[in-house]
């Protein structure tokens, strides 16, 4: 109190805010706030005002330095965020502003949204009575002297200067140190004359009279007063009667509250039912939207389906179904009614779908797929099956057609048809997930299309147009390879037609090869070629069967173990082979009819012997990856066997005129004839000079065959010649030396050529000469010799 | 006993108080506002302060921003962070997360202020007053000011040792930015001007 009293006569100081805790908030948000002079108790504060919203009421004093309160109610239509500062009056010090501001924000509050708000009641009444109470009582402070001056308060004496004057003493009327002269300065120090003053006196002192010692002159003067207040009692009393008899204010209150509660729910049993209505109607309005397309969808399907949006179509009917689904039982029958509808025009649309899938095969694949997708979805479970079972009929069909073209085309079109639309299927197989089904239609796709193949194949090589053969097994390898992703059983398949048809070629070809090798004989031209290679014809049967092997080579080499997973047709091919090998000797026998050239046949006979049959050899090795050691050594057995026949031919043929000519000489002129020994008889001369005409013919052809030819031929001459010797008794008197001298010149000629056996024996059949006869003769044949030395010299030289 | 007529003064401070929760900013601005140590923790939203202080024989107004140690808040602090001008960045020398967690707040600051590696910065260490409790040491403490080139206090808004050095060490780094700040501009200022009168000529 006592600091009250001095606030009162200091000088006031505001409150000052300087702190604010939290910076923002909503209504009902607690509020600390700090700063100085925040009055002197929960009294001294008058109001609180933050953002220019009262919080008085609820305002909860701590320290003057320290309140602490809560967001005050806001007006409606205020803006959400209101930033402002904080407003205190307190008795004591007056009104003061903060340094800080808060930022009240309202959150906006719908009619739907379930929201709190904040009413705080505790203190409320208290309070405001409090400060009602205390209002009264500032306002009792009263001028007792009743000098109402107005310009005294301008000018007064500093509070500091009256309390060093009146130490202890207080200007106060109420206090116990009332010092009446303090008082007077304090209030009259100013404008106020003894006049004044002394009529103040004389005031108080009436007033204190009128007071205490004249009550019922106080009564009369306001008798008419005192006689409203009786009226406005007896009024208020009749009114208080009244109220009690109707059943007290409370029951009336009650009533009220009761009616405003029931005002209330109306109000919001207005707002509640609109937004049950709402409600209603928004779900009817759903439903009606959900039927009207259900009502459209038949048309919209036909609709759709005409223009080819299959897509929209499937859309649509997915939405019906769903909603058939979701409903279920409960559907009434004229929804029922348009599903039917629906469900009609759904199976005539998947009828015109699958028809255009099955009538043309040729559709891209993607456009069959997306066919199929849209069939299945718009329920068609089997449209899958029965696309592939179409596809597949219709392959066959394709496979049936052969058409007319060449067979080697034909094989082309086949595969490429097969190709491009068993693999179509399986695909669309793959997408449906029926790999089974399309595996076994596949299969029998397969297995017609290798029968036509074969078929295809077989006449081809009867018309002996043997080089497709190759082609159509290149084409079956890239049937095979392009078909990579069929199931295995599919692949074998193609696989067995493939070694089929490569062992069909191989044998078609070796068969046309044997044909081809008959008719060699027809190009014999009979010119020889040099280092005794014979003619050209084995070089020719080389070449062509060369060539017909490197055509096999090329068949088989995808497969190199053909003939050994087929050891039957590997012995088939085998046989082929060796026959082959032999055949050139056929064509060597037939010209051996003219035996004019058999020298140049033995020439050949030796060359394919040495020569083609082991190239031959190594090339099938090579080629046909089979073992062929055989085959050139029974290859060989012929030609060689072959040989002989021509060597003892051509020798037969040379060896005959020479002899008749021999036999016929001795014959006619007998050894005991002769009387003088000059020279070698005629048959000597005749005989060197034959034998030397059947060197050139062989050496024109190859020197090789001379040993193989002159040996022979001499050793029979001459063995001849020695037996006819033998038989001679009478040498007359010069016919041992004529002998003597012809058997030696006959020796010096051929002794490269006549085996030592036959030597010997015309050295015994020979007769026996003197020394003299021996020197004669030794003359006579150096005589013989050096008159045909040229022949002699060819003998030997040929042989050396 | 100061006067209301004299005129508040123009210049303001801007200090916004960081750190994790629980460290002490609330204590510490409490303590440096209005001298006393409140013991009951109750976590801070967002408190404002002002007060007038003579900062070297000149009066300024220090505006304080208490703002939320806590986790919850983090996405509000932006808009608090970008109208400070200088940041306490408050750590309890006790507790050795909220001594980490002073590299986020400086991230975030340095990221609202576009990297301004020199804004007005004090790294505080309160709760000195529990030294046998100690978990941070002096040394990392100052390695960490250091590296960010800033300074080191440590406090106790208990006892309100240093309260005082660390506020006005960051109005004296404020209030010098400010004056370079102001330098500066009209350095340019004048610089503009030359450059008009070079283009008029």
């Amino acid at each position: 109190m006592d600091n009250a009293k001095k606030g009162r006569v200091q000088i006031k100081n505001k409150p000052v805010v300087t702190g604010i805790s939290p910076v923002e908030g909503g209504p009902g948000c607690k509020i600390k706030i700090r700063g100085e002079y925040l009055g002197q108790n929960q009294e001294d504060v008058i109001s609180i005002k933050i953002c220019d919203i009262d919080c008085t009421a609820s305002l909860e004093y701590s320290t003057s330095k320290c309140l602490v309160t809560r967001m005050g109610v806001v007006e409606r239509g205020r803006p959400r965020n209101i930033e402002g500062s904080v407003i205190i009056t307190t008795q004591s010090g007056g009104q003061g502003t903060s340094m800080v501001t808060f930022v009240c924000k309202i959150s906006i509050v719908g009619l739907q949204t379930e929201t709190h708000h904040w009413v705080d009641e505790t203190n409320m009444w208290t309070a405001y009575l409090q400060r009602s109470k205390m209002a009264a009582d500032g306002m009792e402070y009263d001028d007792p002297l009743r000098i109402a001056d107005e310009s005294s308060e301008e000018q007064k004496f500093e509070i500091s200067t009256l309390e060093a004057y009146f130490p202890g003493k207080s200007g106060d009327t109420d206090r116990e140190n009332f010092d009446p002269v303090r008082y007077l300065l304090e209030k009259y120090a100013f404008g106020c004359t003894m006049e004044d003053l002394k009529a103040g006196v004389n005031q108080l002192r009436a007033s204190t009279t009128s007071k205490s010692f004249k009550p019922l002159m106080s009564f009369k003067t306001h008798i008419k007063t005192l006689i409203d207040c009786e009226n406005a009692l007896n009024e208020l009393k009749l009114q208080l009667d009244k109220d009690q008899m109707e059943n007290s204010i409370i029951k009336h209150l009650e009533e009220a509250v009761v009616k405003a509660n029931l005002t209330a729910m109306a109000a919001f049993e207005g707002v509640l039912c609109r937004r049950e209505r709402a409600e209603n109607i928004t779900t009817g309005l759903g439903a009606l939207n959900r039927l009207r397309l259900l009502f459209e969808l038949p048309k919209a399907i036909e609709r759709e389906a005409r223009r080819g949006r299959y897509e929209a179509v499937i859309t649509d009917y997915s939405r019906a179904r769903t909603q058939l689904a979701r409903d279920g039982e409960r559907v009434p029958e004229v929804l029922q009614k348009v599903f039917k509808e629906v469900e009609t025009r759904m199976a005539l649309f998947r009828e015109s779908l699958l028809n255009k899938l099955k009538s043309s095969p040729n559709t891209p694949f993607e456009v069959q797929k997306r066919y199929l997708n849209i069939l299945e979805a718009a329920g068609d479970n089997k449209a899958s099956i029965c696309v592939i079972n179409n596809l597949a009929e219709w392959i066959m069909k394709e496979l049936d057609n052969t058409g007319t073209s060449s067979s080697l085309k034909k094989i082309e079109s086949l595969s490429s048809t097969l190709v491009l639309y068993v693999l179509r299927l399986w695909r669309l197989a793959s997408i449906k997930s029926s790999e089974e089904h399309a595996k076994n239609l596949i299969l029998d796709i397969l297995r017609k299309y290798s029968e036509t193949i074969r078929q295809v194949v077989a006449s081809t090589e009867k018309t002996s147009e043997g080089k497709s053969s190759p082609a159509a097994v290149r084409i079956l390898q890239s049937v095979r390879s392009n078909i990579d992703c069929l199931p295995k059983e599919c692949l074998t398949i193609i696989e067995h037609l493939s070694l089929n048809v490569r062992i069909t070629c191989t044998k078609s070809l070796l068969e046309n090869a044997l044909r081809d090798v008959a008719i060699l004989k027809e190009r014999e031209d009979w010119n020889v070629e040099d280092d005794g290679k014979g003619s050209h014809l084995p070089r020719l049967f080389e070449t062509l069967v060369t060539d017909v092997l490197q055509q096999i080579r090329e068949i088989v080499t995808q497969e190199p173990q053909i003939f050994k997973v087929q050891p039957k047709e590997g012995e088939n091919i085998r046989k082929l082979l060796v026959d082959l090998s032999k055949s050139f000797s056929s064509v060597l026998e037939e010209l051996s009819n003219d035996k004019e050239h058999l020298v140049i046949l033995l020439a050949n006979c030796d060359y394919t012997c040495n020569r083609v049959i082991p190239n031959l050899k190594d090339t099938m090795e090579a080629c046909l990856k089979i073992e062929c050691s055989n085959i050139d050594i029974e290859a060989s057995k012929v030609y060689k066997k072959q040989r002989m026949h021509f060597l003892k031919d051509y020798i037969d043929l040379k060896t005959k005129p020479i002899l008749s000519e021999l036999f016929e000489q001795l014959q006619y002129s007998g050894f005991d004839s002769i009387q003088n020994v000059t020279s070698t008889r005629p048959y000597v001369t005749y005989f060197i000079v034959s034998v030397c005409q059947i060197l050139s013919e062989i050496c024109l052809v190859g020197e090789q065959l001379v040993q193989d030819v002159l040996t022979p031929i001499c050793s029979v001459i001459l063995g001849e010649y020695a037996k006819k010797l033998g038989k001679i008794k009478n040498w007359g008197i010069s016919g041992a030396l004529q002998c003597q001298v012809d058997v030696q010149c006959l020796k010096a000629a051929f002794q490269a050529y006549v085996a030592q056996k036959v030597l010997t024996r015309l050295n015994e059949v020979a007769p026996k000469i003197s020394v003299s006869e021996a020197k004669h003769a030794q003359k006579i044949v150096a005589d013989a010799k050096s008159s045909m030395s040229l022949q002699i010299d060819c003998l030997t030289r040929v042989k050396g | 006993m100061s006067k209301n007529k004299a005129q508040p003064p123009s210049v303001v401070h801007k200090v916004i108080m960081v750190g994790s929760g629980g460290v002490g900013k609330s204590a510490l601005t409490l303590q440096f506002m209005y001298e006393e140590f409140v013991e009951d923790y109750e976590p801070t939203k967002a408190d404002s302060y002002r007060k007038k202080v003579v900062l070297d024989s000149e009066e300024v107004q220090i505006d304080i921003l208490d703002t939320a140690g806590q986790e919850d808040y983090a996405a509000i602090r932006d808009n608090y962070f970008r109208s400070g001008e200088g940041f306490l960045c408050v750590f309890s020398i006790t507790e050795l997360d909220s001594f980490q967690q002073t590299v986020e707040f400086r991230e975030q600051i340095l990221r609202v202020k576009q990297s301004d590696e020199n804004i007005p910065f004090v790294l505080v260490g309160n709760k000195e007053d529990l030294n046998d409790k100690r978990v941070v040491t002096i040394e990392a403490a100052e390695e960490r000011a250091r590296q960010w080139g800033v300074n080191y206090v440590e406090t106790s808004a208990k006892t309100k040792h240093n309260v005082d050095k660390s506020f006005f060490t960051l109005l004296r780094l404020i209030r010098d930015k400010k004056l370079q700040e102001a330098a500066l501009n009209t350095q340019t200022n004048k610089k503009k001007d030359k450059k008009r009168r070079c283009v008029v000529l």
